[in-house]
């Protein structure tokens, strides 16, 4: 499989939130050393659904997210980027050929791209309602 | 004689690098994936699968209702399974990463594929391979 497509699938950032919740909740029961049941009486809510959380298998309503959160002393901080600009960030295939950006769109003056070579410093030129990136050199920090 | 040979996983990225086994010339995951592919519940849990395995890459520790060690002690293989409401996804410890043997299927299959798994891994450890991101070893055993 393409690393693309799973970026590109909901799945992967299913997981991503229920390990986070599943690592919190994990936290909070080992610095409060109780056990599921009494986390369950805490939060007023079944043993089983506790279980549920600690199987890694969340996947319920937004409003009982948040106050799993809060319950656990936690805020959710919700954060969107943009799809295509995660995968190009994560690719780096940015070697020896220009990227056109919109404006407005990534914090392209200071970009850093990772890949198995190294890390790339970029320079830009700016045009009228784009901007072009081209690769300067190839910064080794091995 | 088996001839061994490791990939590095691109679709999981993390601290600890992920490899999948390719043998007797065939990448056993990839065939795998092949075999589900044209069914998307089992597409759908071999998605999770692998995101299972990149929280695993960043060292996070998760349910061992998704990731468990297959054997403990001195003699183990250091094989594990990723696990799924109906698949299952066999590898095992090197030194140099986690290296993703074959998937399989929750059924009653399941005692035999953890023997292949273990007496590949057990190929594997008694030839000393380890992998190496930027080359591919290949092996006779």
């Amino acid at each position: 499989m393409k690393r693309q497509e799973l970026l590109k699938s909901p799945e992967y950032w299913m997981v991503k939130i229920q390990s986070e919740l599943y690592s919190q909740i994990g936290e909070y029961i080992e610095s409060e050393k109780i056990n599921k049941s009494e986390l369950a009486k805490r939060l007023n809510v079944s043993k089983g659904y506790i279980s549920q959380v600690l199987n890694g298998d969340y996947d319920h309503r937004l409003s009982k997210f948040v106050e799993l959160s809060l319950a656990v002393n936690k805020v959710p901080i919700v954060e969107f980027m943009d799809l295509d600009d995660v995968i190009q960030q994560e690719s780096g295939e940015y070697v020896d050929s220009p990227l056109i950006l919109k404006k407005g769109g990534l914090n392209w003056k200071s970009h850093e791209y990772a890949s198995d070579e190294g890390s790339f410093k970029l320079s830009e030129d700016i045009d009228s309602n784009y901007s072009v990136v081209h690769y300067d050199s190839v910064v080794n920090e091995n | 004689m088996n001839k061994f040979a490791f990939h590095k996983m691109d679709e999981v990225k993390g601290i600890i690098p992920f490899y999948k086994l390719e043998m007797d010339e065939s990448i056993l995951l990839n065939e795998f994936e092949n075999e589900i592919a044209n069914n998307s519940k089992y597409l759908s849990q071999f998605r999770a699968a692998l995101s299972w395995m990149e929280e695993v890459a960043n060292k996070k520790t998760i349910p061992d209702t998704k990731f468990k060690p297959l054997d403990r002690g001195k003699e183990a293989t250091g094989v594990f399974e990723f696990k799924t409401k109906n698949l299952r996804i066999y590898g095992m410890s090197l030194p140099g990463g986690k290296i993703i043997i074959f998937g399989g299927y929750k059924n009653n299959k399941q005692n035999k594929n953890i023997k292949r798994a273990k007496r590949i891994a057990n190929e594997i450890i008694d030839l000393k391979l380890t992998p190496n991101e930027k080359t591919r070893i290949t092996k006779e055993s």
